[in-house]
């Protein structure tokens, strides 16, 4: 059973297929491996149920796993990674932002964080497309 | 002729007193609720909200090396200024205490110690030994 929905089909499809071309998603909030992140909607090509989480396919053809979607923002104002971070922390990100109160890290499609790498014990199947852009 | 004196917030770090000069600190809270980023060095405690703004926040106690680090019972954050960067960044520093303001001669040139190089030396304040901070001297090598 699956449900899915495909954003760019109501638009007249999108360069490059992401999810903001189609219901406006500005940036989807993610909750795993410990952290909050943002990731803009047009990096996001689909969005898959799991037994034990999410698996966001990006536009680029990596693949990011986290417990949760917490929602997403229309626009959420990123702030560059500030020295400290850079240093402390050591991942490439596309910068900081606000969500709900609660700081997270908009990622950088291109170098995903470590901590959203998939996991190979994820089982296969029993999985659910519920959002998706074209492919 | 000695160096005329500065004054310094003074705080509890662990196990270590510590002095960061008044003119780096932009206030002193509570201590702010951090969202740890996984991964991160053991000196960067996270991320925590901070006037509708993410703020890095690190464990002054691991960055001068205190025996006693006590990150998870941090009382107060310190808001402060950290490198010599334009525009200026600021983080924040998780202590056990908020003390006072002390005046201290500068310690002797030197300096680049501890962890991000951040300690710039040894002082009294009275009776006390203070690890004197300089954070405009946070350098990216630990």
């Amino acid at each position: 059973m699956s449900a899915r929905i495909d954003g760019n089909a109501s638009t007249g499809g999108a360069p490059g297929g992401g999810l903001a071309g189609g219901p406006g998603i500005g940036y989807l909030l993610v909750r795993g491996g410990g952290g909050l992140w943002a990731a803009a909607g047009e990096a996001v090509q689909t969005i898959e149920r799991r037994a034990d989480g999410v698996s966001l396919r990006l536009v680029g053809g990596g693949e990011l796993e986290a417990d949760e979607v917490l929602g997403v923002a229309p626009g959420l104002g990123v702030r560059t990674l500030g020295e400290v971070v850079r240093v402390c922390w050591g991942e490439p990100a596309r910068g900081l932002s606000m969500y709900g109160g609660e700081p997270c890290v908009v990622i950088d499609p291109a170098h995903p964080p470590r901590a959203l790498q998939p996991r190979r014990s994820t089982p296969p199947g029993r999985s659910e497309t519920f959002l998706g852009g074209a492919e | 002729m000695p160096a005329a004196p500065t004054r310094y917030l003074l705080l509890r770090a662990g196990d270590t007193l510590c002095a960061v000069p008044l003119g780096q600190v932009r206030r002193v809270v509570r201590a702010l609720i951090v969202h740890p980023l996984p991964g991160a060095a053991p000196e960067f405690l996270g991320l925590a909200e901070f006037l509708g703004e993410p703020l890095p926040v690190l464990d002054l106690a691991a960055l001068v090396g205190s025996v006693a680090a006590s990150a998870t019972s941090a009382a107060v954050t310190v808001v402060a200024r950290i490198g010599n960067t334009e525009p200026a960044e600021v983080a924040g520093l998780n202590a056990d205490e908020a003390l006072e303001i002390v005046s201290l001669a500068p310690p002797a040139a030197g300096g680049g110690m501890g962890r991000r190089g951040i300690v710039a030396g040894e002082a009294l304040a009275g009776e006390r030994r203070v690890t004197v901070l300089d954070l405009a001297a946070w350098r990216a090598a630990a």
